[in-house]
């Protein structure tokens, strides 16, 4: 864990060409980085664009990390980032004014509450959620990976559980 | 702790109906929620098969460029490194935003045909310009057609007389195929949403119509910047957005000869007349204007507040990087007495330094380096946040100026662009000013940087090379923070008994109206010590051959305007607000025939090519005979320096 402090200068650090290797980063990766995307975009044509954006950063300009951990740090800051884009540009805007296409048959199981209040969150909440449950970063990392104070960090948390409990048990 | 009511398998299948859940159930509910969402082996597959499609593409490009650079070594200048890098970046948002457009696109076909449709508006605007079109059924000006690639193409030559359009995008994008390996081969198209507001040439003007032509001063350079920086990415003269051709913009980019003011005038005039390079039946009179090097003003101290777009959009070698890499040269001209302020924008804004000491060299570039890009662009949010550092810092009697640097791509969301000017604006009577910087390609915004700047009493710069990151930040940037003279307007009044007609080159948007002149109110450019500005008008004399529209007055027009004795061609007037007497003070000039030199001088030479230049970038109507030769020649008699040798390579590299 302690290689995602790396992640603080994204561009200053050594960049190399590591040919070949995309391959291997996208499949150790590939359904953290969708996850989160779908997280935000609630749909799983948006999340897949989004994921492959992601990757293709790195085809555009290489980098080389420390480790898998800080590999996986660095998508996963990348992917929010751009999913934060999206959501704010103004395609978005006039696409949300269509249905959303719930519908799909990508999706493993049934929709639930629990997956429509996760998707209902405000955006701000997204990444930290996901990274906190489902990842199991603590705050203080995400805090670190995001460059948002540890203290933002922890009431956000406090924020989206109260949140997705209340969601939850209004059912 | 745990809620025995319930079980993890009840929350994840959804059936959730009791008062409390438990942070370790919710916990489990949301991992369950999560895997949900997994992506199909499908969809992985479609992914990997693209990326590695991209990969190779990237590869070959690569080597292509290892190439050209080693063919071209002395041609170009040293940061090849920075255009590959350049040209991958924008390689990859074509792609990245090739899909959303293409799905617009048909949308906006429709509505530029309907923009299109004859209207009496566009019957009466003068067509400000020849571009040859292609044949086209129903569009004038632009050219929408479907290529074998399957590329979707629709190129604005010319929004120039349309009524309907005030801003100019230019697009190209791919069609829904491009989102697939195979398209992300087609590199040649060129995707770009870079915007521009339409300029309108004013034309030649009748002095019998009004002898009076009034503007405001500007001393912003960043259209030739920008022009520079589409040249060198390889675009030719006719694929120039004309939107982004700013005469009097490329004119004050360089520097002249112009002699210091004396007295207690705080600006020279100089005038200089020969007859026009590119229209024999004219003269072209270049008006320079010149503030002392030195001032006085400094003394009190400059509170500056650094307004720093962090956006993703701005994570780039020539945007945020650049940024960082030229603040050091900004530092060499602070003192102690300044205060600097950095905040930065992004989602959210942030104040990352506030108030230190222009001397704390160290401090200040701690912080700038630990800047990095992510997130959308909240520009309101950040810039209020700026003012109001910049007031809680406010100097009495010093400089207290925003300089804020973006892409300019503000998706405001919460307000409108209007709203965001009238903001500006009203922050301009606490004494706060605003200059901007504008960065990168690709998405960059002109007409919004621009209309910011003027609005917040700033300059306005592009910056596309650390070169030009230093010399606007030590001496263009330094020059324009001093309040020195503000409100600057200049009026020139054409005498009929000697001058036909006139045409202003350049600073269509900066035309005021002419009883304005006199009217304090109106606000005009703001120009600090050690600056240039230069206006340049096509003067048809009496006796010239050149047919001029006049108006039939019915009642006909003073006579004595005619028969008057005085062998004036014109009278150039100044009027502004001097800071060292809080004053409105005049200046004025009259300029005769003794102007005219039959070999202009060094300075006239520059700004006759430069402005042929622009005539050719913009595919002026006025061109006349302008030419690459010409524009060389002219260049030849030009003062021999740095600046007019790399104008003299950027023309031949647009225009061979």
């Amino acid at each position: 864990m302690e290689a995602k402090k790396n992640i603080q200068r994204q561009d200053g650090g050594p960049v190399q060409n590591n040919p070949g290797d995309i391959a291997g980063i996208f499949s150790r990766h590939v359904k953290t980085v969708y996850r989160l995307c779908y997280s935000y975009l609630a749909s799983p044509h948006d999340a897949e664009d989004a994921t492959q954006a992601v990757f293709m950063k790195l085809v555009a300009k290489p980098r080389t990390f420390e480790d898998a951990e800080h590999e996986k740090a660095w998508l996963l800051v990348v992917a929010a980032n751009y999913c934060k884009d999206v959501l704010k540009s103004a395609e978005r805007a006039r696409a949300a004014e269509m249905p959303p296409d719930v519908a799909d048959p990508s999706a493993k199981s049934e929709p639930n509450d629990v997956l429509e209040a996760v998707l209902a969150l405000p955006p701000l909440y997204k990444d930290c959620v996901y990274l906190y449950y489902y990842e199991g970063y603590k705050a203080d990392e995400i805090a670190k990976m995001t460059e948002t104070p540890p203290s933002t960090i922890r009431n956000r948390l406090r924020d989206a559980r109260a949140l997705l409990k209340t969601a939850l048990e209004g059912e | 702790m745990t809620n025995d009511k319930l079980n993890a398998q009840s929350i994840a299948s959804g059936e959730i109906s009791v008062e409390e859940i438990s942070d370790t159930q919710l916990e489990q509910a949301l991992k369950g929620a999560y895997e949900s969402m997994d992506p199909s082996a499908e969809q992985e597959e479609r992914m990997l098969e693209a990326l590695l499609a991209a990969q190779a593409q990237a590869e070959l490009q690569a080597e292509d460029e290892a190439e050209g650079a080693s063919q071209q070594v002395e041609a170009q200048e040293p940061d090849e490194k920075k255009q590959a890098a350049r040209n991958r970046a924008r390689s990859f948002r074509k792609w990245r935003v090739a899909l959303p457009l293409a799905a617009c696109l048909v949308l906006v076909a429709v509505v530029f045909g309907v923009a299109n449709a004859p209207s009496p508006s566009q019957v009466e605007s003068p067509a400000p310009s020849q571009v040859s079109q292609p044949t086209s059924s129903t569009t004038d000006n632009k050219d929408a057609g479907v290529s074998t690639d399957g590329l979707i193409e629709i190129t604005t030559d010319e929004p120039l007389g349309m009524a309907a359009s005030t801003s100019e995008e230019y697009e190209y994008a791919a069609t829904d195929s491009a989102y697939e390996a195979d398209a992300y081969y087609i590199e040649d198209i060129d995707f770009n949403t870079e915007e521009y507001s339409a300029i309108k040439e004013t034309g030649f003007i009748s002095t019998k119509a009004n002898p009076l032509s009034t503007v405001s001063a500007d001393v912003d350079t960043a259209s030739y910047c920008n022009l520079r920086r589409m040249i060198n990415d390889g675009y030719s003269v006719s694929d120039l957005p004309s939107g982004a051709v700013r005469i009097e913009e490329m004119l004050n980019y360089f520097n002249y000869d112009y002699k210091a003011p004396t007295g207690s005038d705080l600006f020279s005039i100089q005038a200089q007349a020969a007859q026009c390079p590119w229209n024999p039946d004219s003269q072209l009179l270049v008006l320079g204007f010149a503030t002392a090097p030195e001032s006085q003003a400094a003394s009190k101290g400059s509170n500056l507040v650094f307004l720093i777009d962090v956006s993703g959009s701005m994570n780039s070698s020539d945007k945020l990087d650049l940024l960082q890499d030229s603040f050091a040269t900004l530092l060499e001209s602070l003192g102690p007495n300044d205060r600097v302020s950095i905040v930065t924008y992004a989602s959210g804004e942030e104040i990352v330094l506030e108030g230190a000491h222009g001397d704390d060299e160290r401090t200040i570039i701690k912080a700038i380096y630990k800047l990095h890009a992510n997130g959308s662009t909240n520009g309101e949010a950040g810039l209020k946040q700026a003012y109001e550092v910049a007031e809680r810092n406010f100097i009495e009697g010093g400089v207290n100026r925003i300089i804020m640097a973006s892409d300019g791509d503000l998706n405001v969301g919460i307000s409108s662009e209007s709203d965001l000017y009238d903001f500006v604006d009203g922050k301009r009577e606490t004494g706060i000013y605003l200059s901007v910087l504008g960065f990168g390609s690709g998405n960059y915004k002109d007409n919004k940087m621009e209309t910011l700047a003027d609005h917040g009493n700033g300059s306005y710069h592009y910056i596309d090379s650390i070169e030009e990151a230093e010399r606007v930040l030590k001496e263009k940037l330094t020059a324009n923070l001093i309040p020195f003279a503000d409100d600057v307007k200049v009026q020139v009044e054409f005498n009929p008994a000697q001058v036909k007609a006139y045409r202003l080159i350049g600073y269509e948007n900066r035309e005021l109206a002419d009883e304005d002149f006199r009217n304090d109110a109106v606000d005009a450019g703001d120009v600090g010590p050690n600056a240039q500005f230069t206006v340049a008008y096509e003067v048809v004399l009496a006796d010239s051959a050149q047919k001029i529209e006049e108006p039939e007055l019915k009642y006909g027009s003073a006579p004595q305007a005619y028969e008057n004795a005085s062998s004036d061609w014109l009278t150039c007037s100044m009027r502004y607000h001097a800071f060292d007497g809080d004053e409105m003070r005049e200046q004025q000039l009259a300029v005769d025939a003794s102007t005219v030199a039959a070999q202009p001088d060094a300075d006239w030479n520059l700004a006759a090519a430069v402005i042929e230049f622009g005539m050719l970038a913009r595919d002026s109507e006025y061109a006349g005979t302008s030419n690459e030769d010409g524009i060389l020649d002219l260049l030849a008699a030009a003062p021999a320096n740095d600046q007019t040798d790399s104008f003299r390579k950027l023309v031949v590299n647009a225009l061979d």
